[in-house]
């Protein structure tokens, strides 16, 4: 079960199939779901950053016109570690009514210190985030260097560059907030949850186990869904108290955060700030990258770095020193977010590359194709359809691509050459990705007598247009339009399904959907075939028909259909186990490099524009190449292509969660001073997707905005011929940066 | 939002007989950009909400030969499409027209524009007990005040004057026409703003029970032009803003009677006297106008995080004065 | 939630006014969450039929595309929690609810504005248009039919917001170029990022042809 040789459809732009519903507002997201005597709720948190309750007086609360159920989920004596943590949910019948009676709960609090500035945290000794011994602020995170560093690195150095880079924690920013409807039917027994999720079995799962009954009590689901970024894998703490409330009600209950609520604990993409020292030789191969790097995981634990790729994509550098600190602060925790820690890791390796080779006078281009990591040769003989057998080769390539797209050779300049106050500059980076699928993904299709084709499993469309990709794979294989393929996804009781992280939602489905599809047509033939007096092997699919070898007969569609008489074909398909695919080499190379893969790279180019007397950067253009394996859905992928610079952009030039040091509150959870561009701001976006129909489907979701804010640090700097060490690239801090003493060309 | 009684009175009239000798317990409904804003954040908890959108009288635009006379009912949009207003008053046009998005403008009114609290993110924070509260501290002192004041000007609170039009007005001579139970009465722009300090106060020296019928703006033949340095071209507030109005002035002619106004570098619109002497009698030139942009920053005392705003007043200065001479924007090249 | 077709066209009715003024006025609001209130206000020139609502709910008609629609609101109820909560009209997307992202955009008497910072009572007596009017059975307006043509939508959360606004640039100017379409598009953001297909789209509304 190949991917087909001739492809109809594959790899061609087909329009989502939901496309209308949604941009005529007759899509329900969860948000919108309004059940019968439905009551809205509201959580109330704490509004210090770190503090201990007193106590809490709900009285006043449950007398509240409207009122209906509370929910506790902190008690007095209890320690919360960042502003808008939760103390408890409250129902009511409407949303002002639920306002309404949060708003009569008395609660005291005992505040404690606290830390919201990494630089502050880093210099004090103490814990403010709670959990015993091991709850310090600082923790390491990271400790690596090649052998004897220190005695060989810097030996043929032609060109030292050390110097410091870094970007702020920012928000997902979901469109959708998270939140839900839950409902218990009225034995109280099986609950119903209409979830804004990324993660539609896992969402169900998680609250059977929550309330201890069986998983077949729990339905979710998840029709449309309005951003997730990889805030979104589950009910959440909101999920639990929506459905707690629900239950005490006896009542369904909307729990929606609001935009505040969403920015403040909707999850965050950690920060990153490193000091980088980077040498080359005369030839200009980088020797040596040496990395301080810390970054706040919020309340949480871990890296906020990929740590082991660093240097990123340039693993080939022969001495590497890495250091890591996770700086906790009292914030929320941070979550995945669009390629956890691969923007940080590009930010920190591509624009001190570009430092560098601006030291060795390299055109930024030359210094990349010098440096990029070879071809790796036993990948070559054992795997060779895979990104370490072929990085180099696709790396060159893109290069090439989006150097011609963009005019580079006569675009380029020396960093800050240019006369007049508005410069305009050139940046290049490169990013890589896993992005492979695996199972279980099962996909059932039913073919109707009457024509009508049905295919249902459990995934969810996060706005990648899933339906779209399932119906392209299902009419690909039975000859159909995409159109006439009725796509049913975000229903738990559809069975089990991969959460949508890591890209993996495309390559983890597709296979599973074309072996879906190629089982309902072999049964679809074994069915009808004894009717027509032919044998199984005598009938093919050609566009819109059954055709008959024997009879040289092409019978259209419906007929065809219509020869199944009172009884429809079933057929499912899925991955092979895990341990199958462990134990079969010759299932797991299907499986994992031709039918999916892993592993893409990608090279962008930023242009840039910037006002050097206000400090204001425009992003221009930005030139985006992508390799992404077999494409399903061009349009779907040229478009999340696009996304992913657009959320680059942002990253680069306007987001930023601002904390303040004294109240530690966040003083823009909003869409005003949390800033977001619209339309006029972003640049026109050329993309091209490599198509590589050999290697299988391979996820993009992510690697399409990695790049994308390193490139255009480094067209600042090629713009204005100093480097603005810090995104986002605001205005104040470009003209910092022009307004350096050693300011101009380094 | 707290809830509340919402009264339509259809007459200025009316609308005053309900409003009270205190702020606070009865607010005015303008586009409602702003009130309901701070009432979802419960810095405002009105009991009385009293709709000026049923009062025909504030919608209208009258064009005399002395003087315009502009409804503070009218939209930003309605003013930034005006012809006659467009012609003789781009500044104020412009600025009209850069506010927000079609949306916002579609809804804000004049008045509103005028009489809006300002947009200071402890103000706005309702946990955040300032010293516009029942508090006694400017948070923005020792917080994040990259968007606050350059020129305190002796107040306390640090937050910028939030409206883009205030400027436009003082720069060019407008007066706002008042109205309470004792009658109308006209206060000149100049008078109108006013830094609030305390509990109580607003942006604005206007009593609790007076109501902004109309501005009225002289026709004098003015040389007017506005520039806001924002980040993004979509929906955001300046950085900073500079409004500038003068006789004469272009092709090379000398200008003279400059006013130039600066919005979002201190609690009230920013009047540039030095700036305005630095320029008086001059021809506009890049030189000049540069010139008179640096001495806009004199007496300027940042706070942390906001030195990088003198550099943007004197580039507002000096683009607001060659925008009006009719120079070519260099800055769009 | 109700809707009913046969409510008055304009909001307030005479039961809802207040008499207010003189010496002293007494005043009952006329429906639901009757409150009664007095006023002294000594000097003060008469004020006469000053119409009142809330602070219970109030019975309002709203005309939702074409359509006659009632139901009961407190008046700090915004329009666009009235059209979601209430009618279930749920184009309009609460994002924001501040005047700023654009999701909940809906064209009042033609204009598009920000139902998340207009009271609901205060859109008594308007039309109210909201993404849903721009598909009649299958047939889609260009705006919505070019956004699926060329895929400016992905989570598609801000596009209802984004449609209308854009038709409303178009309403109003049907030869409006490409820049125009964006500067009506100020208002709007969207996260996934969907604005490289929105200009495609653009510029097919607009009939412009777009790169080589």
């Amino acid at each position: 079960m190949p991917w087909p040789q001739q492809r109809r459809l594959l790899g061609t732009k087909v329009q989502r199939l939901d496309g209308a519903d949604k941009s005529t507002g007759r899509a329900k997201y969860s948000y919108d779901i309004n059940r019968p005597r439905q009551c809205h709720a509201r959580i109330l948190r704490c509004p210090h950053a770190h503090a201990r309750i007193k106590s809490i007086d709900t009285t006043v609360a449950e007398r509240t016109p409207g009122f209906k159920s509370i929910h506790m989920v902190a008690k007095p004596g209890d320690e919360l570690y960042f502003a808008g943590a939760e103390l408890l949910g409250i129902a009511a019948d409407t949303e002002e009514h639920a306002e309404d009676a949060l708003r009569a709960i008395r609660v005291e609090y005992e505040p404690l210190p606290h830390h919201v500035k990494e630089a502050e945290a880093l210099r004090s000794k103490g814990s403010t985030v709670g959990g015993g011994a091991e709850a310090a602020n600082v923790t390491p995170a990271g400790d690596y260097s090649t052998d004897n560093f220190e005695q060989n690195a810097y030996r043929d150095a032609a060109a030292v560059h050390e110097a410091e880079y870094g970007v702020a924690i920012i928000s997902h920013q979901c469109l959708e907030t998270h939140g839900l409807v839950a409902q218990w039917d009225e034995k109280q027994e099986n609950l119903t949850v209409w979830a804004s999720t990324q993660a539609v079995p896992n969402t169900a799962q998680q609250l059977a186990q929550y309330f201890k009954i069986p998983a077949t009590r729990v339905k979710c689901i998840t029709h449309y869904m309005g951003g997730g970024f990889g805030s979104k894998f589950g009910p959440d703490i909101q999920g639990q108290i929506a459905a707690e409330l629900a239950k005490k009600a006896a009542q369904p209950v909307k729990l929606m955060l609001d935009r505040a609520e969403e920015v403040t604990v909707g999850g965050m993409r950690p920060s990153a700030y490193g000091k980088v020292k980077i040498a080359a030789n005369k030839e200009g191969l980088i020797q040596a990258f040496e990395v301080d790097c810390y970054g706040s995981p919020g309340v949480g634990r871990g890296a906020t770095v990929n740590f082991n790729l660093l240097p990123y994509v340039y693993v080939n550098v022969p001495h590497i020193k890495r250091k890591h600190q996770a700086v906790r602060l009292n914030l929320q925790t941070a979550r995945a977010m669009r390629a956890p820690g691969h923007p940080q890791n590009c930010l920190l390796t591509e624009q001190a590359i570009d430092d560098l080779a601006a030291k060795l006078n390299v055109n930024p281009i030359q210094m990349r194709l010098r440096n990029l990591p070879p071809n790796d040769q036993d990948a070559i003989k054992n795997a060779p359809t895979t990104y370490l057998a072929l990085r180099h080769t696709i790396y060159t390539q893109q290069i090439d691509l989006v150097r011609k797209m963009s005019d580079w050779d006569r675009k380029w300049h020396p960093p800050g050459q240019g006369n007049g106050p508005i410069k305009t500059g050139l940046g290049i980076a490169l990013h890589t990705w896993g992005g492979s699928g695996r199972g279980p993904n099962p996909t059932k299709i039913t073919i109707g007598a009457d024509g009508s084709v049905l295919c249902q499993s459990s995934t969810q469309d996060l706005g990648t247009a899933q339906r779209t990709v399932a119906a392209i794979i299902v009419a690909e294989i039975l000859g159909l339009d995409p159109k006439d393929i009725m796509v049913e996804v975000g229903e738990s009781q559809h069975g089990p399904s991969t959460p949508s992280g890591g890209s993996t939602t495309c390559p983890g489905t597709s296979p599973a959907i074309l072996k879906a599809a190629e089982n309902a047509r072999d049964a679809f033939f074994a069915a009808i075939a004894p009717r027509m007096n032919v044998e199984v092997a005598d009938l093919e699919i050609a566009p819109g028909h059954v055709v008959n070898k024997k009879a040289n007969q092409r019978i259209p569609w419906r007929q065809a259909c219509a020869r199944l008489g009172m009884n429809p074909v079933q057929a499912t398909g899925d991955w092979p186990t895990n341990a199958q695919l462990q134990q079969n080499k010759e299932l797991r190379d299907l499986w994992t490099t031709r039918l999916s893969n892993q592993g893409v790279g990608g090279v962008q180019i930023a242009e840039v524009r910037v006002d050097t007397e206000t400090g204001v950067v425009r992003c221009t253009n930005v030139w985006a190449v992508q390799d992404v394996g077999l494409v399903v859905n061009k349009l779907g992928c040229e478009s999340q292509a696009a996304g992913g610079v657009v959320m680059g952009v942002n990253y680069a030039l306007y987001e930023e969660c601002i904390y303040d040091k004294n109240s530690g509150r966040l003083v823009n959870p909003d869409m005003e001073f949390y800033k977001l561009a619209g339309i006029r701001d972003m640049p026109q976006i050329h993309v091209h997707m490599m198509d590589m129909p050999e290697r299988g489907v391979i996820g993009i979701g992510e690697p399409p905005t990695i790049s994308t804010a390193a490139a255009v640090g480094n067209a600042i700097f090629n713009a204005i011929g100093v480097r603005v060490p810090f995104a986002p690239f605001t205005p104040e801090r470009v003209l910092a940066a022009l307004a350096r003493p050693q300011g101009g060309a380094r | 939002m707290k809830n509340f009684s919402y009264y339509r009175p259809a007459t200025v009239e009316q609308a005053v007989s309900l409003l009270e000798n205190r702020f606070g317990n009865t607010e005015l409904l303008g586009g409602g950009t702003d009130l309901h804003d701070l009432q979802k954040e419960y810095v405002s908890q009105p009991a009385r909400v009293v709709s000026l959108g049923g009062i025909a009288q504030l919608q209208t635009v009258q064009v005399a030969e002395k003087s315009v006379t502009i409804g503070a009912g009218r939209t930003l949009a309605s003013i930034s499409e005006h012809p006659q207003l467009r012609q003789l008053f781009p500044a104020l046009a412009t600025a009209a027209g850069e506010i927000a998005g079609p949306q916002l403008r579609n809804m804000a009114t004049l008045g509103g524009n005028l009489c809006q609290r300002n947009r200071c993110w402890y103000f706005r924070d309702e946990h955040s007990n300032c010293l516009l509260k029942s508090g006694s501290t400017c948070f923005a002192l020792d917080g994040e005040n990259k968007y606050h004041s350059v020129f305190t000007q002796g107040s306390r609170c640090v937050a910028v004057t939030p409206s883009t039009i205030g400027p436009v007005l003082i720069a060019l001579g407008a007066s706002v026409e008042v109205q309470n139970a004792a009658g109308k009465r006209l206060v000149e722009i100049g008078r109108f703003f006013k830094a609030p300090n305390a509990n109580g106060e607003r942006e604005h020296a206007l009593a609790s029970n007076d109501v902004v019928v109309a501005v009225q703006i002289p026709v004098q033949g003015l040389t007017n032009a506005h520039y806001e340095v924002r980040q993004k071209l979509s929906s955001d507030w300046p950085i900073v803003q500079a409004a500038v109005s003068f006789q004469g002035g272009r092709n090379g002619e000398k200008a003279t009677d400059v006013k130039i106004v600066l919005g979002q570098v201190a609690p009230v619109p920013h009047v540039a006297q030095a700036a305005m002497r630095a320029i008086e009698n001059q021809s506009i030139t890049e030189q000049t106008a540069a010139a008179a942009g640096q001495a806009a920053t004199q007496g300027a005392k940042p706070l942390s995080q906001n030195a990088y705003k003198l550099k943007l007043i004197e580039v507002a200065v000096k683009r607001a004065l060659l925008l009006a001479s009719g120079a070519r924007p260099y800055w769009l090249a | 939630m109700s809707s009913s077709k046969d409510s008055p066209k304009s909001g307030l009715s005479r039961r809802d006014f207040l008499r207010a003024g003189g010496a002293a006025a007494t005043s009952v609001t006329g429906l639901a969450g009757a409150t009664l209130e007095t006023q002294a206000q000594p000097g003060q020139p008469p004020a006469s039929h000053i119409p009142v609502l809330g602070p219970g709910p109030a019975k309002i008609s709203l005309n939702v595309n074409g359509r006659e629609m009632s139901t009961a609101v407190e008046p700090r109820v915004t329009l666009l929690d009235a059209l979601r909560n209430y009618l279930d009209v749920t184009g309009c997307k609460r994002v924001c609810d501040r005047g700023t992202c654009g999701a909940c955009t809906v064209m009042l008497e033609g204009k598009p504005v920000y139902s998340c910072s207009m009271l609901a009572v205060e859109a008594q007596g308007k039309a109210i248009r909201t993404a849903e009017s721009l598909v009649d059975g299958g047939k889609l307006d260009p705006v919505p039919e070019k956004f699926v043509q060329f895929d400016a939508q992905q989570c598609g959360f801000c596009t209802p917001g984004f449609v209308v606004a854009m038709r409303a640039v178009l309403d109003r100017n049907p030869k409006a170029t490409p820049e125009d379409v964006e500067q009506g598009l100020q208002g709007n953001i969207c996260r996934c990022g969907t604005y490289e297909q929105m200009r495609d789209a653009i510029y097919s509304l607009c009939n412009r042809p777009r790169r080589s």
